[in-house]
């Protein structure tokens, strides 16, 4: 589909008043590309499911109207959106009642800087995860998809198959611990041979 | 990852961040971690993108792309329907939500490609489960692995064929070994050996899990961070050589011979062994209980065995002729041209107490002497069959045919005369090939041997399993051959050689199997020397042993060498 048709198709949504058409495309080029990075720093800062997932939509679109603010030339789309996040998870840790799972802001701004620090190398390290995963046993793939597509929950599938969850929970920590050592000797040896 | 400056609680912690259980007492121990350790932070950070990317992709499977004319029209009404304030929108607590708007900028970026990037295909994403994978992209991660089966000892597995020494072994396939050792190369240099009774899986080119047995692993420089799974913990290797015990409840036992491992049992509840140390784990139980240590439990090498042999194949690839063999001789392989053996005569033979059978085998189209048959020469398909035996073996001295001896007190069995005196060295000294069928024991037929001679200390052996049986793959298929029989049961050499006899053909097909012996076994001293030996069958079935070939070792030129036995 040309790009043309789908504006066409998608004019009523389209807002003027937040900027060109052309400064949406280009936003929508950003953020697609950093979106699931971005997702994964706000999830590193608040490291709950629901509440992630929230900041990450408010942050969409607060990430769109302040578009107009990023300058290419000073910084990258990613810490810039980054940054915003930052900003986004603090507030909303402020604003919390529960304070079960929010991390002291000192501490998000220290995960947030090492964090960017690493960021480099993470689409390289998605590509090596994905090389580990093949190469998993099928058994363990399989327990990837039952804690991972959603479609059951770990819970579920521990009453159906008559496991223990904490037996499945162990299995899929092993699997988890198996897949990031596969992950650095990977890309250890990546580094060795150059 | 894992540095022995991250506190030991932290990986358990981030596992019930991961799965959602973590209490408000972890968090607050996860957040002093965090805080202070610079390492655990780094830890906490690939963690949590592992996480991520797991989800990642496989939500990207999970999600079906949308047709795209609606998708810009669905895009800014999800970004319009989305609150800016602080206060939790309910609707947007599901993950279906998330999920569907980040389906939805996925899908439009797929159906825009051409103007954007490129999205990875869904067949190319990993995790797509919806077909299992086709044996031919299975054979590729195979031969991607390169583990291979370095050496075999007398193995046997359970509904398989033991495959060669250097033939590549099979990952994600449970590998049952019911008898003897094997010893597995993996890529990057670490070496495995298992003790039979043993259940095993590749699970990768430096991972095994072993379900039940013993395993002895040495990871040199290059292959640190080699792992073993159990079922009750996960061994990583930081240089080192260590063994694992595994028993039918999943018991576990590590023993550290060098260096250092870590283990870790439950939600990584992290243990540190070193040189020395041992320990032992229960399934789903996080602790780990000490025990003595053991560095018997450690094999460094296999036995020393016949390895292999080799010889004038005809177009079948039967076997007629030894021209070379390969024996481990206290660890070490030695190769000798069939030149470089010591040849051994038949000088005396009697099967009192046994039923007449066949005593020579020959080549068709023989054309030599009975005599010759007894000689040294380095045909399989000549020589003196079925001597006599006694069920234990025979300790007094050897009663030869002699002036006033009574063939009644004749001892069964053969007088083997070597063309030298064989010297006691490491590991085995000398070779005997029996020919075989499937009908025959598998394993070989069992025999006893002892010096002519026995002097102080030394003593009869039995051996009731050959290096090399019937199912070992380095056995091999046989040229046909004759027979003859005799309708009497022969007492003396004298005897076999004038008595009539009648020519016999065999039907069955035929392997030639073989054994080592080490001369220690009959406690024989470390360079001591022995000319003569007597052989008897093990007279416990009705199969006795079908010595074909016979031949000492040469003496080892490194002088002084250790006896490993």
């Amino acid at each position: 589909m040309a790009l043309g048709m789908m504006f066409d198709c998608g004019a009523e949504a389209f807002d003027e008043s937040l900027g060109s058409r052309e400064s949406y495309e280009e936003f929508l080029s950003l953020f697609s590309r950093s979106r699931d990075r971005l997702y994964a720093h706000i999830f590193a800062l608040i490291p709950h499911e629901a509440d992630a997932e929230d900041i990450f939509q408010r942050c969409s679109i607060l990430l769109w109207r302040k578009f107009q603010e990023f300058d290419p030339d000073r910084s990258r789309f990613i810490t810039w959106a980054c940054g915003i996040a930052l900003y986004e998870v603090k507030n909303f840790a402020k604003t919390q009642r529960r304070s079960r799972l929010t991390f002291q802001p000192e501490l998000m701004e220290q995960i947030a800087a090492d964090r960017l620090s690493e960021e480099e190398g993470e689409s390289e390290r998605m590509e090596l995860l994905k090389d580990c995963v093949e190469s998993l046993h099928p058994r363990e793939r399989d327990l990837l998809h039952i804690a991972y597509d959603e479609t059951s929950t770990m819970k579920e599938h521990a009453q159906n198959s008559g496991q223990s969850l904490q037996v499945l929970y162990n299995r899929l920590a092993k699997v988890r611990r198996t897949l990031l050592a596969c992950v650095e000797r990977k890309l250890s040896r990546r580094d060795f041979h150059g | 990852m894992v540095d022995e400056n991250i506190p030991q609680k932290t990986f358990g912690l981030i596992e019930k961040l991961c799965n959602e259980s973590l209490t408000s007492e972890d968090h607050a121990e996860l957040e002093a971690i965090l805080a202070q350790n610079a390492k655990a932070r780094r830890l906490y950070l690939r963690y949590i993108e592992l996480h991520t990317n797991l989800k990642r992709i496989h939500l990207r499977t999970a999600v079906p792309a949308p047709s795209g004319v609606s998708l810009m029209h669905a895009v800014m009404s999800e970004l319009r329907g989305t609150t800016l304030s602080n206060e939790r929108n309910p609707a947007s607590h599901s993950r279906t939500q998330w999920r569907r708007l980040l389906g939805v900028v996925c899908s439009l970026i797929v159906v825009s490609a051409g103007l954007w990037w490129n999205q990875p295909k869904p067949e190319n994403i990993i995790g797509n489960r919806t077909e299992p994978p086709d044996s031919q992209s299975v054979a590729v991660l195979q031969d991607s692995q390169e583990i291979f089966l370095h050496q075999e000892a007398g193995a046997i597995f359970y509904r398989e064929e033991t495959p060669r020494a250097g033939s590549r072994l099979k990952t994600h396939h449970q590998y049952s070994l019911l008898e003897g050792q094997i010893e597995i190369a993996f890529p990057r240099g670490a070496r495995v050996i298992l003790d039979s009774p043993a259940f095993f899986e590749l699970l990768s080119e430096d991972q095994v899990a072993l379900s039940y047995g013993n395993c002895s692993v040495h990871a040199p420089a290059g292959a640190e961070g080699f792992e073993v799974f159990t079922p009750a913990t996960q061994v990583i290797d930081r240089g080192t050589r260590f063994s694992v015990k595994v028993d039918e409840s999943g018991l576990s036992e590590v023993h550290v011979i060098e260096g250092l491992v870590e283990t870790f049992q439950g939600e990584f509840d992290r243990t540190e062994l070193s040189e020395g140390e041992a320990k032992r784990y229960r399934v789903d139980e996080q602790s780990a209980e000490d025990v003595p240590f053991a560095s018997k439990s450690y094999r460094r090498q296999l036995p020393d065995r016949l390895m292999s042999f080799d010889g004038e194949t005809n177009n079948r690839g039967e076997i007629s002729t030894l021209s070379r063999l390969t024996v481990s001789r206290g660890g070490q392989p030695c190769e000798y041209e069939f030149e470089e053996l010591i040849g051994c005569d038949v000088v005396s033979f009697c099967e009192r107490g046994s039923p007449p059978t066949a005593n020579f085998v020959f080549p068709k189209n023989y054309e030599g002497t009975l005599e010759e048959l007894s000689l040294h020469d380095n045909s399989f398909l000549t020589g003196i069959l079925n001597p006599g035996g006694t069920k234990k073996p025979h300790i007094g001295p050897i009663v030869l045919p002699g002036p006033g001896v009574s063939k009644a007190d004749l001892t069964p069995g053969m007088t083997l005369r070597f063309h030298e005196p064989l010297v006691n060295q490491a590991g085995p000294d000398l070779v005997i090939f029996d020919e075989q069928t499937a009908v025959h024991p598998l394993s070989g037929d069992a025999f006893h041997l002892r010096p002519f001679e026995m002097t102080s200390g030394m003593k009869p052996m039995t051996v009731r399993k050959y290096d090399i049986g019937m199912l070992s793959p380095e056995s091999r298929p046989m040229v046909v051959f004759d027979l003859l029989r005799s309708d009497e049961t022969i007492m003396t050499l004298d005897d076999l050689f004038r008595i009539k006899l009648r020519n016999s053909t065999v039907s069955l097909d035929y392997r030639v199997v073989g054994t080592a012996v080490d001369l220690s076994d009959m406690g024989i001293p470390l360079n001591g020397q022995i000319q003569e030996l007597f052989l008897q069958d093990v007279h416990d079935d009705e199969f006795r042993i079908d010595p074909v070939l016979i031949a000492g070792f040469p003496p080892i030129k490194e002088p002084n060498r250790k006896k490993p036995r």
